[in-house]
């Protein structure tokens, strides 16, 4: 065997074994994102309320949602689940938000280094440290608390206005 | 506040005869370019009995749209003095890009109709015959620099009726010229709108642009769509500003003025038989 054919097998077998890999894990864990827009909608008796529908017109000043579901398709308790969602430099995060029953939500405000709640979060700007905003976050992560079992589902969702 | 026209059939089969109200409609001026793409993608990282499994991604994505956004403002503060024989007389305005992208704008100077009410509370008062002529819309030669309305005088030779690539937060200056009516009364008002619509960008002053249409049907999330948010509820593309001129015609005053000469019986009072001068 030709050491260019060698290189060549070598590249497949690992080919083989990042697509087994990312199989093995689809067995356990189904996640799916999605991404709405808040409207709010004024009815005849002039009160409003608040809908979703799917991002399609989407424009500055409008805010939308994401969502991330997630459901173990295994036959294997999953542990020590994290959800790590960045946060796009031209989204703010909307306060309050992330909030989640079942998880405790964190966030970066330095590119995702670090995490912590949002109470704790500071950042260091030329030398002077004070608590990070909501315009500060890079990312939000939802950490879960317990095992997922199988056949558990969740979802964490968090909205952010387009600038 | 500014908002944005919305009928969805969502709305019908919900039995609300409603308006949908976008988030955010305070007027927020430039913002993220239309076009761009918004990716997001969450990962989940777990173990399986602790062994540590590979990450798995999920994403999705959006495109921004054009917000269409903009204001026209007048700069004077009273009518504008004409008279019959006047040539050249001008009112100014300048108009500002609150959308979030550049954007050309097609202009009309438009008389307005006898009895309609102006800015100031004052009404025009002329019919078509007394109506100031020759309107001609001129575009200055360049871009307000950081202040609304501090460019240089737009000049009856400057681009006319079209405004070229105005970025997002900027302003131009407009100016509307006229020639005095050949005839009408004194203190009479002649009043005009200048009529501002948003064009394709593409556009330029030799070819411009069309006027912009909001993109019907189902969004298409591939494709830079057209969102107004002009003019409140309505969305039409459309936004004016009125402003006038007062003729200021020549008064011819004629006094007459009677003086007893002489009569009958001294009383210098214009009796029968008195002679008068």
């Amino acid at each position: 065997m030709s050491e260019n054919i060698r290189v060549k097998v070598i590249a497949a077998i690992s080919a083989l074994i990042a697509l087994s890999g990312n199989a093995y894990a689809q067995q356990h864990l189904d996640v799916q994102t999605t991404v709405q827009k808040q409207i709010v909608v004024e009815n005849e008796d002039g009160s409003t309320e608040t809908q979703l529908v799917p991002a399609g017109n989407v424009v500055p000043g409008e805010t939308v949602v994401y969502t991330i579901t997630f459901e173990n398709v295994g036959d294997e308790a999953a542990d020590n689940v994290v959800i790590t969602n960045p946060i796009s430099d031209v989204l703010t995060y909307v306060p309050g938000s992330a909030s989640n029953s079942s998880m405790r939500v964190e966030f970066s405000a330095d590119g995702g280094q670090t995490f912590g709640l949002a109470s704790e979060l500071t950042i260091v700007n030329e030398g002077i440290e004070r608590p990070a905003t909501t315009s500060d976050y890079t990312h939000v992560r939802w950490v879960m608390q317990t095992e997922l079992e199988v056949g558990g589902k969740g979802t964490a969702s968090f909205a952010a206005v387009l600038e | 506040m500014k908002s944005v026209k919305r009928t969805l059939g969502l709305l019908s089969k919900l039995s609300l005869a409603a308006t949908a109200l976008l988030l955010g409609q305070q007027a927020l001026a430039a913002g993220t370019d239309p076009g761009t793409d918004v990716d997001n993608t969450a990962t989940v990282s777990y173990t399986v009995n602790t062994i540590p499994q590979t990450d798995i991604p999920a994403s999705v994505s959006f495109e921004v749209d054009r917000r269409v956004d903009f204001t026209v403002t007048r700069m004077g503060g009273a009518l504008t003095p004409i008279g019959l024989d006047e040539s050249d007389a001008f009112i100014d305005f300048y108009v500002t890009n609150t959308s979030n992208g550049v954007l050309d704008f097609n202009l009309a100077g438009v008389q307005l109709a006898d009895g309609t009410a102006i800015y100031t509370g004052d009404t025009d008062t002329t019919v078509p015959a007394e109506d100031v002529v020759n309107v001609r819309v001129r575009v200055s030669s360049a871009d307000d620099a950081g202040t609304p309305g501090s460019g240089p005088d737009p000049l009856l030779g400057d681009d006319a009726d079209y405004i070229d690539d105005l970025a997002e937060d900027e302003s131009i200056r407009v100016r509307i010229y006229v020639d005095g009516p050949l005839a009408t009364a004194n203190g009479e008002i002649s009043a005009l709108n200048l009529e501002v619509r948003a064009a394709d960008p593409t556009g330029t002053v030799a070819a411009p642009g069309a006027n912009l249409l909001e993109t019907p049907g189902p969004d298409d999330p591939a494709l830079v769509e057209n969102v107004f948010a002009d003019d409140g509820l309505t969305g039409d593309n459309l936004e004016f500003v009125e402003d006038g001129f007062i003729i200021n015609a020549a008064q011819l005053v004629v006094t007459k003025i009677v003086t007893v000469i002489s009569d009958p019986f001294g009383s210098g009072k214009a009796v029968p038989g008195a002679v008068l001068e």
